[in-house]
């Protein structure tokens, strides 16, 4: 695979750099931090410090900084998140997760995605957490340790999907465009609701239909009979 | 019908009229819903509006049948509303409005009149999601229409508080539902991500310009969701349990329209994929394979842990899994059949075969199935047990029961003469489609129809052949039971002493189906109508 590489190979650039036709191919694999070519053929490769990395046209260069800062609040959280013991810890570091994934959208400028991420995810999904952890359980310090049976299982699960999920993302050509340079007058939000009343009309009023009746079912379940 | 750059409203005026069988339930849900506040522990209220309101979605799905207008594809391709949708409509209302009459034999007395209204909003809601399950060609609408048709259905399985079995069957429920819709949900992301398109068509369409590995990932993901709906062996747990569990009339709305509804909608998106199919698409084969042998698989499952069981319900819940595994197998050969092996020509006319073939005996099955739950129910209230050795002597002391259910469980069992044999007689016409993978899954199902001739039996013979020991009294069950036990036995006899009338009826629905029309591969619709402005990158 020839592909001509300017950069240091341990490079991982935002995925907004990746303009160049000829790698779009592997933006999948920049996603997940690494680059898809061999770290040998780039031995002799300048490796640039970070001062030079900081005082070159800032839009571009800055961009690797935030992905590292964001790759790094997301994953350390998320493995925090399967050593601690602490059922409440857990929950906090999830939100550190969720936060670091809305910085990723943030980057792919999916600016209505990162706030929504924020919203729902940190918002709301981190909040019904906590309520069930503090309703269902009498002790909220309570501490969960894994059998190294469930360790064993767990990480031979964890680790064969990941390894199936890269092997698939590597080989599966991306199809159409790419990456596409977004447009300077384009309103994202304005596009999306435009979409959801035109295109996607069904499963928008299909939604409210389906939020009625879980409605009615979940008062239904939490209702305490009178008598 | 491009609604991106100007929304025409009578546009969608016109594709609402299309939706009408659905319109009326979410009116009669929300009417159901309203009705406390005319009259406050009522239950002739809400149930009389949602009869109307089921009526009234018969008469539209009825109705589109009468104009080749009232068919065609809407809100710009999320459905399409063809003869195929239309008929399972009709099926799938009247179907909610017997179980409404199940539930006023069965369960009114026991259920506080506030609960009514909650009950059969439910109920309208579940039917709400399964009819545009139906109807689905766009994946967002799949997912959504999946979750409401499955929402309800775990309130309704739990619907007795305070039964323990209930409970638990439907937190079962509710933990496999949740885990099967997370996993149908990633593998849609992906295969949106590797296709570029929602559309069922557009992603077969890519398909065939070669299947990428992370669109089979992400379509083997989707195919759990499917399962779960469908109870197939990997995704099973949760159905006997929960049939055991929830009250009857809604164990049998879930066996048969849940079924039925994911059925139709993995019909619809084998359908897609097999018109889709290149010449020479072995990829192709293998999605049709991967389906067989889940339906096969599911359907030996079944029927081998059926034979151990006692309990009516869960020997009923057991069979309706196997019951989804014959229908999954000749699904199968949509795909396996649907593509030409040489040449270069669709063989079409194989599609509407199967497709003709499963519809039918979706219909069969649900009347066998309506049957032999209700006839458990009957029983169940006039002896109190469901364990089938309180069966012994049955029949000196309700012969009437213990006929009409005997017929209903020699139908499921496929006894010729009653409309199960002919059901399986056409999936086995369908399956020789497939050439020697069809003959191999012919085999798996009379082998099958072997095993589930012993615990369809069982009840029959406590019933017929082992005397009662208790000498409990005789008893004639409530008239309106008997009734509906009749009108099953009669449709039973009805599609087994007419085959050649059923035939040509099949014939008919399998015709009626069209073709999905597909053009080269769509662009990328969503994100380029999001970048509308956005230069070509080449």
């Amino acid at each position: 695979m020839a592909i001509s590489c300017t950069q240091p190979w341990w490079s991982a650039r935002s995925p907004i750099g990746f303009l160049d036709p000829s790698r779009e191919r592997h933006y999948s694999l920049a996603l997940i931090g690494l680059d898809p070519i061999h770290p040998l053929q780039h031995k002799a490769a300048p490796v640039p410090t970070l001062a030079q990395l900081m005082t070159a046209d800032p839009a571009q260069q800055g961009a690797p900084l935030l992905f590292y800062a964001c790759a790094t609040l997301t994953c350390l959280s998320a493995w925090a998140i399967v050593f601690s013991q602490n059922i409440v810890r857990m929950s906090v570091y999830l939100l550190l997760t969720l936060m670091g994934a809305a910085g990723f959208y943030l980057m792919l400028q999916a600016e209505f995605l990162a706030a929504v991420q924020l919203i729902v995810y940190a918002g709301g999904t981190l909040i019904l957490i906590v309520f069930g952890i503090m309703l269902t359980n009498k002790n909220p310090e309570m501490q969960l340790r894994a059998t190294p049976m469930e360790l064993g299982l767990g990480a031979l699960v964890g680790v064969g999907l990941a390894a199936l999920l890269i092997l698939a993302l590597v080989h599966t050509p991306t199809p159409g465009q790419g990456f596409t340079a977004v447009p300077a007058d384009y309103q994202q939000v304005r596009a999306i609701g435009r979409s959801l009343l035109s295109e996607n009309l069904v499963p928008f009023e299909l939604a409210a239909v389906l939020l009625l009746v879980v409605m009615v079912g979940a008062a239904y379940m939490a209702r305490r009979r009178a008598g | 019908m491009n609604l991106a750059s100007e929304t025409r409203w009578e546009d969608l005026w016109g594709d609402l009229w299309m939706v009408m069988p659905e319109v009326w339930l979410v009116v009669a849900m929300c009417a159901v819903v309203l009705a406390p506040f005319i009259k406050r522990r009522s239950v002739a209220l809400p149930l009389g509006v949602a009869s109307a309101g089921l009526m009234l979605a018969v008469m539209a799905a009825l109705s589109s049948f009468a104009s080749a207008d009232a068919m065609g594809t809407v809100f710009t391709g999320s459905l399409v509303i063809d003869p195929f949708s239309q008929f399972f409509k009709v099926l799938l209302t009247l179907f909610t409005l017997m179980i409404l009459g199940l539930w006023i034999l069965h369960s009114r007395s026991q259920t506080d009149p506030a609960d009514a209204p909650d009950f059969l909003c439910l109920l309208l809601g579940a039917a709400v999601g399964m009819s545009l399950m139906v109807s689905a060609t766009n994946l967002l609408v799949i997912f959504i229409a999946t979750e409401t048709a499955s929402m309800p259905s775990y309130a309704l399985a739990g619907f007795r508080k305070r039964r323990r079995e209930g409970s638990e069957g439907s937190l079962k429920y509710v933990l496999f539902g949740s885990v099967s819709s997370a996993i149908m949900l990633y593998g849609m992301s992906l295969v949106y991500g590797a296709a570029g398109t929602l559309s069922i068509y557009g992603i077969a369409a890519q398909a065939a310009a070669g299947i990428s590995p992370l669109m089979a990932i992400g379509l083997a993901a989707m195919l759990a969701g499917f399962a779960f709906k469908l109870s197939a062996v990997p995704m099973h747990f949760w159905c006997p349990d929960v049939f055991q569990g929830a009250p009857i009339e809604v164990t049998t709305f879930l066996s048969v329209a849940s079924k039925g509804a994911a059925m139709c909608m993995l019909l619809r998106a084998l359908a897609a994929f097999a018109a889709a199919a290149p010449a020479n698409g072995y990829l192709f084969v293998g999605i049709g394979v991967a389906v067989g042998i889940l339906g096969a698989v599911t359907a030996t499952w079944g029927n081998l842990v059926a034979l151990h069981q006692t309990n009516i319900k869960r020997l009923l819940a057991y069979s309706s899994i196997s019951h989804a595994g014959y229908m999954l197998m000749a699904a199968s050969v949509a795909v396996i059949a649907g593509r030409s092996w040489e040449g270069g020509q669709h063989q079409t006319g194989a599609i509407q075969v199967v497709v003709g073939a499963v519809l039918f005996y979706i219909v069969v099955y649900a009347f066998m199935n309506l049957g032999a739950f209700t006839a458990a129910t009957l029983l169940a209230m006039h002896t109190g047990t469901e364990d089938i050795r309180g069966y012994a002597g049955l029949s000196r002391r309700s012969p009437w029961l213990a006929a009409l259910m005997t017929a209903c469980l020699l139908s499921l069992f496929g006894m010729p003469g009653l409309g199960g044999f002919w059901g399986k007689v056409f999936l086995m016409k369908s399956m020789a489609l497939a050439g020697g993978a069809g003959f191999a899954l012919i085999a798996v199902l009379l082998f099958n129809t072997l095993i589930s001739l012993y615990y369809y039996l069982k009840p029959v013979y406590y019933m017929y052949f082992v005397p009662d020991e208790d000498e409990r009294p005789a008893f004639l069950p409530a008239g309106g039971g008997l009734a509906m036990l009749v009108i099953c036995v009669s449709v039973l006899l009805a599609t087994g002493l007419l085959p050649n009338r059923i035939e040509s009826l099949a014939r008919g629905y399998a015709t009626l189906y069209p073709n999905p029309v597909i053009t080269a591969p769509p662009p990328l619709e969503t994100t380029v109508s999001l970048l509308e402005s956005a230069p070509a990158h080449d």
